[in-house]
């Protein structure tokens, strides 16, 4: 029984990783139609920037996860500007294609500027360290991130539900000719989302990040890929379905890895990809539905 | 086959036979490379580009061709050693090149077939990533079938079967089919389907059908590749075989353009060499007294920045929609006699 | 107010609008009539900016609007500029409540008071919808949603009014009862566009007209006139 609740726990934790990073993904896919596989990659650039700019200099902890979170804004907001703005209108292979070279490029980046090597990411022990209760392995951290994507993905149904900016998001994904007839800046609205999706992702790098004790510049593409994949359990372009598609991942996984022999648990991503390959046969609009295919 | 073809393989060919006798074994490799990289992107233009599926699994198809090809042509005492796993009658199988190839062709286009066939429903995005999954559960299970695959360490010690002739013989015969492929009924129904999907079907044509068809045929193809690749590298790992390689595929006729056969050529030409140029960089240089330290990964980031200017500036590629047409020489010959 | 010089709009190849000119003074409301793809919806996206969503580009010509040159303004600062257009199928926000749908028209409005103020005189003229201003946009009928669209343009007391095809899928009735409301905004002043299939309709409501065949202006004049001209009547009034 403890083993079936230390998977839960498990699943919770990578889960919230999940959730936090499919907000993102969801949101940029509802208004540009836009699968951004450079997501994940973000995660990663913020990680990298905690790590370097604010652990390495003994910052304390908040700091360094400001300053990971901003980092991973910045990025968001540049790569929207740089690469996917252009390319506004083109055909979605093109952008899907340019959304790969962005991902390939940070990662081929980051191994250049830190090595591929995995680099140590200790956060503090009080924060980090596993204590067992009754059996089970949990850190501080795992009550933190649980608790900190629950409230971050409040806020942001908050925000989405009742601001201006937000109600112009939920318009732009609707129908985005309609809403650049009536004034709204589309561009704005548009590196807002990034910018937001960005921020929440570089906080999932941070805990991530944290939990594992380490960062190397392939962490994020699979969470990135993974995280879509919650985004269509979810239904895309749904925020809701984005968090309750993340933890259903996240437990998924974490409880199909736990059930099975040990010599399978390498299987992992597959076992994942698998469930997504069943999800677009039984299910293809997720739980809450996906938002239409657009008008041309 | 008209003389204007002719004349060309053979200045072609006579030019591989010199190269595989007296060139240097470093200028003989690139090009040995650039022949199957031809293969492998003319493979991939036929779903992505002649038929609008945008597939991200090609390197898997490459994979499951690389390490059948290897297994059925191990020599028997290494399979013993190294794949512990493998069924008796597997191990004592010891077959030809050529059958290997085939075999392994056939597995893939079953794969594809089985994938294929739930997958290609989907569209865009999905599709992209159905495909990208299929390479994730490939991958996976390479790795972690140790005693199938030798697992992360891959495969070495691979007879080196391959040679330039065998490579540049198996792209005429490629380039052929495709050619004949296009100019069919099959080519110009696959026209209508990247244009138009519902318009396709209301003229009849199953685009279902069709997909499936290519991506089935692409993948013999791309594992076709895939054994040359592994009998001329003589070692596999899985690692290769992931989304970096897919990646340098869809490159190649993204630059090359993706409807064009000679497009395709080219970028995939283009993606041998550059690297190839760009190795001095990587490995750190010194260049008018400044010494720059080992760059990593810097024709991969150069390639990425590359694709995005190209979608944004000219989505075509370099050749768009046409083809190169090699001047006749028998023209030239008369016009010198006058 | 709006001046149309020789524009001239192509869809890649496609020449829609091959050489259009058009004026529309202060106060006028200005029928655009034609057939299908003729191209009247074409010259609407080129003059509210959001013809390259289309993958169109206006190829040549130049469209003024009081005296301004309209043709490299991006969408949403034509709308600033005081035009506003209710988009051909209305165009709703239909997940989107009624409410929203109206605030969303007045995105470029940041006072607070004055959207209020707004929204009370859009449900003057259409008190229907002030009845379903919680209800989800989508779930209205036909003819409550070209209200709504309609509300939703006016949320910035535009200078200029585009209506794109207001008719379009209503039974007579709705028709009817769209095209008095608007009688209202013309009484106030509004500058009025109108681009309708239903040239009966249109020319009952508006002062002059233009006839646009296969992208080129070929009659314009007087509603009066137009309803009396024989080629008019023969292919536009049904006899």
């Amino acid at each position: 029984m403890n083993y079936i609740i230390q998977q839960i726990v498990n699943g919770l934790s990578v889960g919230s990783i999940y959730a936090l990073t499919a907000i993102g993904y969801t949101m940029v896919y509802g208004i540009l139609r836009l699968i951004n596989f450079a997501h994940g990659d973000i995660l990663m650039v913020g990680a990298y920037a905690g790590l370097v700019l604010g652990l390495n200099f003994f910052l304390p902890t908040w700091v360094a996860l400001l300053i990971t979170v901003i980092v991973a804004c910045i990025f968001g907001y540049l790569i929207e500007r740089l690469a996917y703005r252009p390319l506004r209108g083109a055909s979605q292979d093109a952008t899907l294609l340019s959304s790969l070279a962005i991902s390939l490029l940070l990662e081929h980046l980051a191994m250049m500027i830190f090595t591929p090597q995995p680099k140590a990411f200790h956060l503090p022990a009080s924060l980090a360290s596993p204590i067992t209760v009754n059996g089970i392995i949990i850190s501080n951290l795992f009550y933190i991130t649980v608790i900190a994507t629950i409230v971050l993905a409040i806020i942001v149904f908050t925000f989405i539900k009742y601001s201006k900016a937000g109600i112009a998001m939920r318009a732009c994904s609707e129908n985005i000719i309609a809403a650049n007839l009536m004034g709204i800046s589309v561009n704005k609205i548009v590196s807002l989302t990034f910018l937001i999706g960005a921020g929440l992702a570089g906080f999932g790098g941070f805990m991530l990040a944290g939990q594992y004790a380490r960062i190397d510049p392939l962490m994020g593409f699979i969470i990135g890929v993974k995280a879509f994949i919650a985004c269509v359990i979810g239904g895309i372009g749904n925020i809701y379905g984005a968090v309750l598609g993340g933890f259903i991942l996240g437990l998924s996984e974490m409880l199909i890895v736990g059930l099975l022999p040990a010599q399978f648990s390498g299987y992992r991503d597959a076992f994942v990809f698998s469930m997504l390959i069943m999800i677009l046969l039984i299910m293809p609009n997720g739980i809450f539905g996906s938002i239409g295919e657009r008008r041309s | 086959m008209n003389k204007k073809v002719i004349f060309y393989l053979i200045i072609l060919f006579l030019f591989l036979f010199i190269s595989q006798k007296y060139l240097n074994p470093y200028y003989l490799r690139i090009v040995n490379i650039m022949g199957i990289n031809m293969i492998l992107a003319l493979t991939l233009a036929l779903t992505n580009g002649f038929l609008g599926v945008f597939s991200l699994g090609h390197a898997a198809f490459m994979a499951i061709g690389a390490y059948v090809c290897s297994i059925l042509t191990l020599p028997v005492a290494k399979k013993v050693i190294m794949l512990k796993g493998l069924p008796s009658w597997l191990v004592n199988l010891e077959l030809p090149f050529i059958s290997g190839l085939l075999i392994g062709g056939t597995i893939a286009m079953v794969f594809a077939f089985l994938i294929g066939v739930i997958v290609l429903r989907l569209k865009g995005h999905y599709l992209a990533l159905s495909t990208l999954g299929f390479m994730v559960i490939v991958s996976g299970v390479l790795i972690n079938a140790r005693t199938l695959t030798k697992g992360a360490r891959g495969l070495n010690n691979i007879p080196p079967y391959t040679n330039t002739m065998g490579i540049y013989i198996s792209l005429m015969i490629v380039l052929y089919i495709m050619y004949r492929l296009i100019n069919s009924h099959f080519g110009r129904a696959m026209k209508a389907i990247r244009e138009d999907e519902t318009a396709a079907q209301s003229f009849g044509i199953n685009p279902f059908y069709y997909k499936v068809l290519a991506f089935c045929i692409g993948a013999f193809g791309a594992a076709f590749a895939g054994g040359l690749w592994a009998h001329l590298i003589t070692a596999i790992t899985p690692m290769f075989f992931t989304y970096t390689t897919t990646f340098s595929i869809v490159s190649m006729i993204i630059i090359g353009g993706s409807g064009s056969i000679s497009g395709c050529m080219i970028g995939a030409a283009l993606i041998t060499i550059f690297p190839e140029m760009l190795r001095v960089v990587e490995k750190g240089s010194v260049i008018f007294g400044y010494s720059i330290p080992p760059l990593y990964g810097i024709s991969q980031i150069i390639l990425s920045l590359l694709i995005i200017l190209i979608l944004v500036y000219r989505p075509g590629g370099i050749m768009g929609y046409n083809e190169i047409v090699l001047p006749d020489p028998l023209k030239i010959f008369k016009l010198t006699k006058k | 107010m709006l001046k149309i010089e020789q524009l001239q709009v192509k869809y890649g190849h496609i020449h829609a609008i091959k050489g259009a000119s058009l004026e529309i003074k202060e106060g006028e409301t200005v029928a655009l009539l034609g057939a299908n793809g003729a191209g009247k919806s074409t010259i609407i996206r080129a003059i509210t900016g959001i013809i390259q969503m289309y993958h169109g580009t206006i190829s040549n010509g130049k469209i003024y609007f009081k005296e301004k040159l309209l043709n490299k303004f991006s969408a949403n600062k034509i709308v600033e500029m005081g035009i506003s257009c209710v988009p051909e199928g209305r165009e709703l926000f239909a997940e989107l409540t009624v409410l929203e749908n109206l605030r969303m028209g007045a995105f470029i409005i940041k006072d607070t008071k004055l959207i209020r103020k707004r929204l009370n005189e859009v449900y003057e003229i259409f008190p229907v919808i002030a009845e379903r201003k919680n209800q989800v946009a989508g779930t209205l009928s036909g003819g409550e949603q070209q209200m709504v669209s309609i509300g939703r343009s006016l949320m910035t007391d535009p200078k200029l009014l585009l209506l794109d095809e207001p008719s379009l899928g209503l039974a007579p009735i709705l028709v009817e009862r769209v095209f008095d409301a608007c009688d209202k905004l013309k009484k106030k002043g509004t500058t009025i566009f109108l681009v309708e299939q239903n040239a009966n309709v249109a020319l009952n409501f508006a002062d002059r007209g233009y006839i646009l065949e296969t992208g080129l202006i070929k009659i314009e004049g007087k509603s009066e006139n137009l309803k009396n001209n024989i080629n008019v009547k023969k292919a536009y009034l049904g006899g």
